[in-house]
């Protein structure tokens, strides 16, 4: 290259160098959006997809599954199947988004279901952002055919978490207290069922009256508290093995233990006189260790998921409010200063809310949540009678038992924006939830 | 020899001379004399004149507000019972196994904002809110999807950037379309950034999520990131409330979805 051509580079870049400001200095258009809307996403479910008659019919039945449990979280809408433009092998090589943008479908789930030599069924899905033609997650599980139920209670989860960034909670059980017969000779026992209301089971016979299950958070195994001849004794009840073990023979103690965070420790409190303090037991040791001492009553205490602090009630202060203490007991709270009294705070797993019951002024009863500097309360429930709040494992929703003045009690959920309540089938009446953990 | 290369060295002496006097004189030409000692003049915006192409506009229109979608009704399955108490089954483990990503278009990158606690207004509370049974849209500006064409101003622009007006439809327009995160964990702290290069018939040509390295490790922000992305993209909002006429002005544009002052 000759110097004369070498100049003239440089001077063509030059001229170039010096023209791009003219070019980026075009500011872009900026618009800040501070509403929106809050109403569920449209998702269509399509049955998944199987080559013969029985894996066709598994998966409509997940399809099914996966469908509803998403609805009932009230976070996502259903799109009528009839509607539905592409089906069958078809979708599985490429849906067609413009044919679901025009259903208004914001997400599609795409799935199959494959026999396996072994007789297990694989069954895979796919998520779709409609609008934006991209996959959004897609997954694959081996299990036996009877196992279809939680495999789409675990593709539903799978589905939730991608969308809304949680963790799912479909993949659950419930135990509670299945009561039958009249009032003057009730019958209350041990029952557990998926968290949509399926596979109920009565876990004990009627001979013992049955209180307050409660669930460990790592384990599948509860703790509930049963009257036989009007004494009350604390059991420990492995539910994948059904082996059952008594915590103890504890006269003075009214409410089931609840689990440490852990899962090797529980926490109750005992009544003495007038008086009612706070203990644990270390579950391997029976060792019990006194955390609260006053002559005032200290009951139904709950770990904050971490382990580190205890909300309880207390009437200390003249009446019935929620406290928070350290674990040891040491830097004791009161965080309701609301109208009236508060009772049974249960701390949400992922810490940011207490959930709580409360009389109300017309006689009702709410339950309610609070942040755990006693910020934020608000009432998500109201009936003649609701108690005994539960968090789903995720903590964004709630589970509790409504008795509306002599129709009995129900179980209910609710989502802890306070929108969307529904009542949770079950064959009898039902009270006193605790919701699992997810399953293993 | 020796001659060669010192004609070599005194011509390159020059040509660097020329060269360093024409960037100076270019660089005059495009920026002006500097002015050193005298104050230069204060700059006058001309944001004054947009606040008289408001009148030609109105910011009144007809509400047509969106049918409040029922909340689905619960499936009622049928629960069996067992008569007999039944030893509970210990359940297969069931494992996950990722499937191959189909090709796919790559996903823009969003950022997002933190809110504050006035976000919790957006809550219910029984307590207060006896008869609000469904989840309502929370901007009381849910006009009709807004019409392109009544941003078109009918008086001649004085300049071509957007109104005010025209800005506000736009932004009312792609409120209608986004579902906010209430109720997720730290919802306050979801903003999320979004640019978008609109086509000339106002469609988003493509939509690109900034912050992208948050998308990965933070699965809250993803969610609420595509949701927001999902406005911008949602058929409801297309094509996109834009004065058809001043297309240099919004053929990129920069969203904020911020749901702190929501209320």
């Amino acid at each position: 290259m000759t110097t004369t051509k070498r100049f003239a580079a440089f001077f063509l870049c030059l001229l170039a160098f010096a023209a791009a400001p003219l070019s980026a200095a075009h500011a872009d258009l900026k618009i800040d959006i501070t509403r929106g809307v809050v109403e569920p996403i449209p998702v269509a479910i399509p049955a998944f997809f199987g080559a013969s008659a029985n894996e066709a019919q598994y998966g409509r039945d997940i399809a099914t599954v996966v469908s509803n449990d998403l609805v009932r979280s009230g976070l996502f809408t259903a799109i009528d199947p009839k509607s539905f433009v592409q089906e069958g092998d078809s979708l599985l090589t490429a849906p067609r988004f413009s044919d679901w943008r025009v259903l208004n479908a914001q997400a599609l789930v795409v799935g199959k279901i494959e026999a396996q030599p072994d007789g297990r069924l694989k069954v895979e899905f796919r998520l779709w952002d409609v609008f934006a033609e991209q996959q959004m997650t897609g997954l694959a599980y081996f299990t036996i055919p009877s196992n279809w139920r939680r495999v789409a209670h675990i593709v539903a989860d799978a589905i939730y978490k991608r969308i809304t960034g949680e963790e799912g909670y479909f993949d659950t059980r419930i135990v509670y207290v299945a009561e039958t017969g009249p009032g003057t000779n009730r019958m209350k026992r041990l029952a557990i069922m998926d968290q949509d209301g399926e596979n109920n089971r009565i876990l004990s016979d009627g001979r013992a009256m049955v209180l307050t299950p409660r669930f460990s958070p790592t384990a599948q195994q509860i703790t509930y508290m049963a009257y036989y001849n009007d004494k009350p004794r604390v059991y420990l009840f492995n539910i994948d093995s059904g082996r059952q073990d008594v915590l103890g023979d504890f006269a003075n103690m009214t409410f089931a233990p609840r689990f440490a965070p852990d899962g090797n420790k529980v926490i109750f409190s005992l009544s003495d006189g007038g008086n009612s303090n706070i203990y644990t037991m270390d579950l391997r040791t029976h060792h019990t260790q006194q955390i609260t001492n006053g002559s005032a009553i200290s009951t139904a205490p709950c770990y904050s998921p971490d382990g580190q602090n205890i909300t309880f009630e207390s009437d200390r202060g003249g009446s019935q409010q929620i406290y928070t203490m350290r674990a040891n007991g040491s830097d004791v709270q009161r965080i309701s200063f609301g109208h009236g009294s508060y009772g049974t705070p249960v701390w949400s797993p992922r810490g940011d809310l207490i959930a709580f019951t409360k009389p109300s002024t017309n006689g009702n009863f709410y339950i309610g949540v609070m942040r755990p500097d006693g910020s934020g309360e608000r009432m998500l429930a109201e009936g003649w009678h609701v108690e005994g709040p539960t968090w789903a494992p995720n903590g964004r929703v709630l589970m509790f038992f409504k008795d509306e003045r002599g129709s009995g009690p129900k179980l209910y959920t609710v989502d802890l924006t306070g929108y969307n309540e529904r009542e949770v089938p079950t064959p009898t009446d039902a009270s006193d939830p605790a919701w699992s953990p997810l399953l293993p | 020899m020796i001659r060669a290369t010192v004609t070599d060295d005194s011509m390159k002496n020059s040509l660097a001379v020329s060269a360093a006097l024409h960037i100076l004189l270019l660089l005059f030409l495009y920026f002006g004399l500097p002015h050193l000692f005298t104050p230069l003049p204060s700059h006058h915006e001309p944001v004054p004149f947009e606040i008289v192409e408001i009148a030609d506009l109105t910011n009144t229109r007809v509400e047509k507000p969106e049918e409040p979608k029922p909340p689905a009704p619960p499936p009622t399955p049928a629960p069996k019972v067992q008569a007999a108490p039944a030893p509970p089954k210990v359940e297969e483990k069931i494992e996950a196994v990722p499937l191959p990503k189909p090709a796919e278009k790559p996903k823009p990158p969003e950022e997002t904002k933190p809110k504050q606690d006035s976000f919790s207004k957006l809550l219910k509370d029984v307590s207060k809110l006896k008869p609000q049974e469904t989840a309502k849209p929370t901007d009381e500006k849910t006009d009709a999807k807004e019409q392109p064409q009544e941003a078109k101003t009918m008086a001649p622009a004085l300049s071509n950037r957007l109104t005010i007006s025209e800005e506000d439809m736009l932004r009312r327009q792609i409120s209608q379309c986004w579902n906010m995160p209430i109720g997720a964990r730290d919802a306050q702290n979801l903003t999320v950034e979004i640019i978008i290069d609109v086509n000339q018939d106002r469609t988003v040509q493509h939509a690109e999520i900034v912050d992208q390295s948050r998308m990965v490790t933070d699965s809250f922000f993803r969610a609420a990131a595509d949701a927001a992305r999902r406005a911008l993209y949602n058929p409801k909002c297309s094509p996109l409330a834009l004065p058809p006429d001043k297309y240099e002005e919004w053929k990129r544009i920069d969203f904020t979805f911020d749901p702190r002052d929501a209320l």
